[in-house]
């Protein structure tokens, strides 16, 4: 698959998408936090039923997540501290991605990127886990010859949250 | 622990000892676990009680409305063509079909979509296809939505009861609505609630959350370390002051603030028209308590809470304020489904309401680092209270009963505890016997 205007091949978004789902998985917080851009914002809308035909069920104004660059140092400072107690014991997450397209680019260096994404997360000695189930909206920019994250919007397949907390990057 | 258990111990009896046990700072921790307790608060207590549907912002257009839950009731928040609010029984009159699946939207009518049967927006039924088929016996006046008893509002929030028998919302509330002016009242355009509200499930029993923002300001430090560390929080050196406030009905108020003659308004982020808006809006007393407030929250009983709060949308950026109302929904005797929203004065700026929620959602929601550590410390009670030793003991919930004073200088009603040393549970004791009384009166 290739994109017109972006020297870029699949596999390179591929491997740069499995290389992040992985430094989540290990929990390599700090490498993963090298792999966005400055201006990176990523934000999960909230959304709500809505019969068929009626506006989209995506809030502007609501969200789960609505993170800039220091919101994410924060929340990653968090997840790597002691006393953490959502996250000590850490939660295990595998991170599934799919169906991964590629999307007109935005500028010779920056690529729209769609994924299905499934998380699955569980904890302690519970047999109850949680699946996250969504798609993923990716704008990559090759910064210096590599490719980072510059934007990510997530729409979740579920309106309420069936997990009791979201302590995990999805 | 308690006496061997007696199979046939009445729930009178039971109520009877959980009653002394409060008294004397204890708490059975079956009260978490017991199935027979939990549907006694549903028929007693939520069945009876004002319950929190939404604010007035959340509807404003007629046709407007929101699905809502009254434990587990489902209901329609509907703002009807005549502008009136108005709170349906989600389900046909009919067979019981959920008449509405959606969970907002706008309309004029409902039509069930199992036999096609009609309401218009006030819930009154317009047609039933087979009317001929009654007779003159489906009468429609008689066979429409069921509406609530009592839909009243304060100050935007809109509470509703099936009971008809319940006393006014304004009893209900009593010195609750001074607090609630504090943080509902601080402009004349009100408040808005910024779009739909997080809404997630919980492994806990409700009263956990209930009785945490009744009026633990002790777990700061300890449940929510990982969250102070982060330096969202606004810090200040003046002489901090800490209350638990009892009112009536089991509603409670705690507040972390600063002596008298102290001010954290700086704290809040407001302009100072805001400021001025706020002073003329509230009274003097109430202007006064507001300088002296950090963070103020409370419960009402049963299941609707707030929290007031300044906090910093990232780290080195200044602290703005935000109020978060929650419902603390019973699903099952071990799980409740939170609501929790973001409500902010609809003439605060555009950025304003921004970062607010940001600063919100940062702290609070469940992504919030401050949320997520709550949810693991009521899942924890709610777990240790189901088993067959565990249900036999009693919590001590005694903190602050032999040196806690009353403060006759706050200019708030209720009951003002402070402590010395800042641990108190005051309101802990306080709502449990509100929520006991309940039980024991609708026998």
């Amino acid at each position: 698959m290739s994109v017109t205007g972006v020297d870029v091949t699949y596999r390179e978004i591929v491997e740069f998408l499995m290389r992040e789902a992985e430094l989540l998985d290990d929990r390599r917080f700090e490498e993963w936090m090298e792999i966005l851009t400055e201006d990176i914002y990523y934000r999960v809308p909230i959304r709500t039923s809505r019969e068929r035909d009626e506006a989209s069920e995506f809030l502007a104004e609501s969200a789960w997540f609505s993170e800039n660059w220091k919101a994410l140092q924060m929340r990653t400072k968090r997840l790597a501290s002691k006393g953490t107690l959502s996250e000590d014991p850490p939660s295990r997450t595998r991170h599934f991605i799919s169906n991964i397209r590629l999307r007109e680019a935005s500028g010779p260096n920056e690529i729209a990127v769609k994924s299905n994404l499934l998380v699955y997360r569980s904890r302690g000695d519970s047999v109850q886990y949680d699946l996250f189930s969504g798609e993923r909206r990716d704008v990559l920019r090759r910064v210096n010859g590599s490719w980072k994250l510059a934007r990510r919007d997530i729409l979740l397949d579920q309106a309420v949250l069936g997990a009791q907390d979201l302590s995990i990057i999805l | 622990m308690r006496k061997k258990d007696n199979p046939t111990r009445s729930m009178e009896s039971t109520l009877e000892w959980i009653a002394k046990s409060i008294d004397q700072g204890l708490l059975p921790a079956m009260v978490l676990s017991d199935a027979a307790i939990y549907e006694l608060e549903m028929e007693r207590l939520f069945a009876r009680s004002w319950l929190y549907l939404g604010h007035e912002s959340e509807v404003p257009k007629p046709g407007d409305y929101v699905a809502r839950s009254m434990a587990a009731d489902p209901v329609l928040l509907i703002r009807s063509n005549d502008g009136e609010i108005r709170v349906l029984l989600n389900a046909c009159r009919h067979r019981g079909n959920i008449v509405c699946r959606a969970e907002r939207g706008n309309t004029t009518s409902f039509q069930c979509s199992y036999h096609g049967w009609r309401y218009d927006n006030t819930g009154r039924l317009v047609t039933a296809p087979g009317m001929e088929a009654y007779g003159d016996k489906l009468d429609p006046a008689q066979w429409g939505l069921v509406r609530a008893a009592k839909v009243e509002r304060y100050n935007g929030l809109i509470f509703a009861t099936f009971n008809p028998e319940v006393p006014s919302l304004d009893e209900y509330l009593g010195g609750m609505k001074w607090y609630l002016d504090l943080v509902t009242k601080r402009s004349d355009a009100g408040l808005q609630a910024v779009g739909a509200p997080h809404r997630w499930i919980i492994p806990a029993n409700w009263k956990l959350p209930a009785d945490q923002f009744v009026g633990d300001t002790a777990h700061f430090p300890y449940a929510h370390i990982s969250a102070l560390g982060l330096g969202t929080w606004p810090m200040t050196d003046a002489p901090p002051w800490v209350a638990n406030i009892s009112l009536e009905n089991g509603h409670g108020v705690w507040i972390r603030g600063v002596e008298s003659g102290y001010s954290l308004m700086g704290q809040r982020g407001y302009s100072d028209s805001f400021v001025t808006s706020l002073k003329s809006n509230l009274l003097p007393a109430q202007v006064e308590a507001l300088e002296r407030t950090g963070s103020l929250g409370g419960n009402l009983l049963p299941n609707l809470a707030f929290m007031d709060l300044q906090f910093a949308d990232e780290p080195g950026s200044p602290s703005v304020g935000y109020l978060s109302l929650r419902l603390w929904n019973p699903i099952s005797v071990d799980q409740t489904e939170v609501w929790s929203w973001c409500m902010v004065e609809r003439d605060t700026s555009p950025e304003f309401k921004d970062t607010a929620y940001k600063a919100y959602l940062r702290g609070f929601g469940p992504s919030g680092a401050f949320e997520q550590d709550d949810m693991i410390v009521w899942a924890g009670p709610t777990r240790t209270a189901k088993g067959p030793i565990g249900r036999t003991l009693l919590q001590n919930i005694s903190m602050g009963m032999a040196n806690t004073k009353l403060d006759q200088s706050f200019p708030g009603p209720g009951k003002v505890y402070v402590n010395k040393s800042r641990f108190l549970e005051s309101n802990l004791r306080a709502f449990y016997r509100s929520w006991l009384e309940n039980l024991v009166r609708g026998a």
